[in-house]
């Protein structure tokens, strides 16, 4: 029976299908959305681009940016300079923030999306506001508070087998006409990105953290009218998932990155593919020669921004992850 | 931060027995600073053991674990029989109520989605009133909830391993603790008076949070007389290989009383990760026996 690839998500489709054309069989499981693929005697459960490949232990290192970050710095990565606080500990992180400079970032200890992420706050005002639109976050209310570190933001995909993937990534942006408000051309673009959905572009998502940009550099959602050819910025953030672009920059990627992507997938235990946001100048230079910083790592790294890119050629990171999985359908 | 001796008492006793081991075999074991991850190195190799992980799990098996509908639904995949049952959500407790009264026959438990702590669940429900009232009791810590048939028979704690190590136990619960609405000092009280008697070992009970398996069932390594070797060492594959990639596997089933001689059906209400009773348990492969702790020690360095 054919495997229905409505019944799961964008991005594991993606990892589905390429199993499908190795002639891997899948299943989903009632009621899921668990799948059990199968070659010969070798079967495995995935979730979503969750598998064997990666030890659960380990998840739950890099699902929490603050441990991330702690075993990074025990390797001898760089990374920003930050701490975690609980949520009601305000006049603690106003202190921190203060001694190590504004701007700094705010973001929760767990999640992912870019969600709740504040970056290139200013003052001390700035800050409380943006802990306050926080609301304690979900998340038992831990907050990384982190030094802001200016720089072009990339995503890197490794695995152990030496396969490398990068895009380069930028916050969500309209371009004014000079008739329609911002929020008009937001779902102008929204609706030429989804109809139909040709590359991995999401939707440029409208909440909080937008307005407050906006707010911030003086624009209204409904009320500022962007002049024609004028590119309007609409959060610091280049997450793909809040609606940020993504070049495939993979040929130009100099080899000091793809030495760093290495030294931390050995770093963590079992970690056999990373997917890595690397803050720097230019991805093209030797690291050593520039400032940079690894933000985080991704457990479920999304596929769609290599396979996908808005610009630049597709890299199969799929077959790649199928690779790791199933080794005995590599061709 | 090095693991110290006062640390390890405050765990759980199968998690306190393995780091006694690992570290008679020379694991070096510390705390990840401001965690509960446990790393332990040994030469080149490094692991970590979270509550009852360890980095033997795959991550989506151990997804699959910590969700008692999945875990359900990927034995029913694998036909395995589970106790009948549905899951649903915190503010569903009339649609909960009328389920057990329709679908299902008394007595009726029910427990948490996502939680493996016994004082989660709540059993012997007799009547739709009594599973409503349990219901909003559960409800109230804010998770989906799972309404199952309780399934009469021979309740057996099996365990497996990839490299042929299986085991069981008899398990009875302890009347004293099937009082559903016994608060957590209650509960406390309780297990300063419990041990544990497994075979040869007996532990006296920690103070931790919660009540750990151990405390809330008495559990014998003689069997009886109607489970042989061959059905434990049949169901502890069958329930492994549910689940691709995992090491070890520890699972609670009830076997019906048997009609006939060739009967060998078994229904499995409780999968658990890799850490917990089995530790002390003995396991057997063609030729060896060993201790479950010892088989996960040997699988981790």
């Amino acid at each position: 029976m054919k495997f229905d690839f409505t019944k799961v998500q964008f991005n594991s489709g993606l990892m589905l299908s390429e199993m499908e054309r190795r002639g891997i069989t899948l299943e989903v499981i009632d009621g899921t959305d668990i799948v059990k693929a199968m070659y010969k005697e070798h079967e495995e459960l995935l979730i979503d681009v969750f598998s064997s490949v990666y030890p659960f232990t380990t998840s739950w290192i890099v699902n929490d940016k603050y441990l991330t970050k702690k075993k990074l710095v025990e390797l001898g990565v760089r990374v920003a300079e930050g701490k975690v606080f609980g949520a009601t500990k305000v006049q603690e992180m106003a202190e921190y923030a203060k001694e190590i400079g504004y701007p700094v970032v705010l973001k929760p200890v767990s999640g992912g999306h870019g969600e709740y992420v504040f970056s290139g706050i200013g003052s001390e005002d700035d800050l409380r506001r943006k802990i306050e639109l926080m609301g304690g976050y979900r998340d038992g209310g831990w907050i990384l508070l982190e030094k802001h570190v200016n720089g072009e933001e990339y995503r890197v995909f490794m695995t152990e087998q030496g396969f490398l993937a990068a895009v380069h990534r930028t916050p969500a942006q309209v371009v004014g006409d000079g008739t329609q408000s911002i929020l008009n051309l937001i779902q102008k673009e929204n609706f030429l990105r989804m109809n139909p959905r040709q590359n991995c572009l999401c939707e440029i998502k409208l909440d909080e953290v937008m307005f407050e940009f906006l707010r911030k550099n003086s624009m209204s959602l409904v009320d500022t009218i962007p002049e024609n050819g004028e590119m309007v910025q609409l959060r610091a953030s280049s997450n793909v998932s809040m609606g940020g672009n993504c070049v495939d920059v993979t040929d130009s990627v100099h080899e000091s990155v793809r030495h760093l992507a290495t030294s931390i997938m050995k770093g963590f235990e079992g970690m056999r593919y990373i997917g890595m946001d690397l803050i720097c100048e230019d991805i093209t230079k030797s690291l050593i020669q520039q400032q940079f910083v690894v933000c985080e790592l991704n457990v479920a790294p999304g596929l769609s921004l290599h396979m996908l890119p808005a610009e630049g050629q597709s890299r199969n990171v799929a077959a790649a992850l199928v690779d790791l999985l199933y080794p005995e359908t590599r061709k | 931060m090095k693991l110290t001796y006062k640390r390890i008492s405050q765990m759980p006793p199968a998690q306190q027995l393995l780091m006694f081991v690992l570290m008679r075999r020379g694991v070096e074991l510390e705390v990840l600073n401001g965690t509960e991850i446990i790393r332990g190195k040994l030469n080149n190799i490094e692991r970590n053991i979270l509550g009852g992980y360890t980095s033997l799990v795959p991550l989506s098996v151990g997804m699959v674990l910590t969700n008692k509908y999945f875990t359900r639904q990927v034995l029913t995949h694998a036909r395995i029989d589970v106790a009948k049952g549905r899951v649903f959500a915190p503010d569903q407790h009339r649609q909960a109520g009328w389920y057990a009264e329709e679908e299902l026959s008394y007595p009726v438990m029910i427990r948490q989605e996502n939680s493996q702590r016994d004082d989660k669940a709540l059993m012997n429900l007799h009547s739709r009133k009594e599973v409503v009232a349990a219901y909003c009791k559960l409800a109230m810590l804010g998770e989906n909830i799972l309404v199952e048939q309780m399934v009469e028979g021979t309740k057996l704690l099996i365990s497996a391993s990839s490299d042929g190590y299986v085991g069981a136990w008899q398990v009875e619960i302890l009347p004293e603790l099937k009082i559903p609405d016994q608060t957590r000092s209650i509960i406390r009280s309780e297990m300063k008076r419990l041990t544990l008697l497994a075979g040869d070992f007996q532990m006296k009970p920690n103070r931790s949070a919660h009540l750990p398996f151990e405390y809330q069932h008495r559990l014998y390594s003689r069997l009886p007389e109607c489970i042989d070797a061959a059905f434990v060492k049949n169901v502890g594959q069958r329930v492994l290989k549910a689940f691709p990639g995992l090491p070890t596997v520890t699972f609670e089933v009830i076997v019906p009383d048997r009609k006939h001689s060739h009967d060998s059906s078994f229904v499995v209400t409780e999968v658990f990760h890799s850490v917990g009773p089995v530790m002390f348990m003995q396991l057997q492969n063609t030729d060896t026996q060993k201790r479950g702790v010892d088989v996960l020690a040997d699988l981790l360095f």
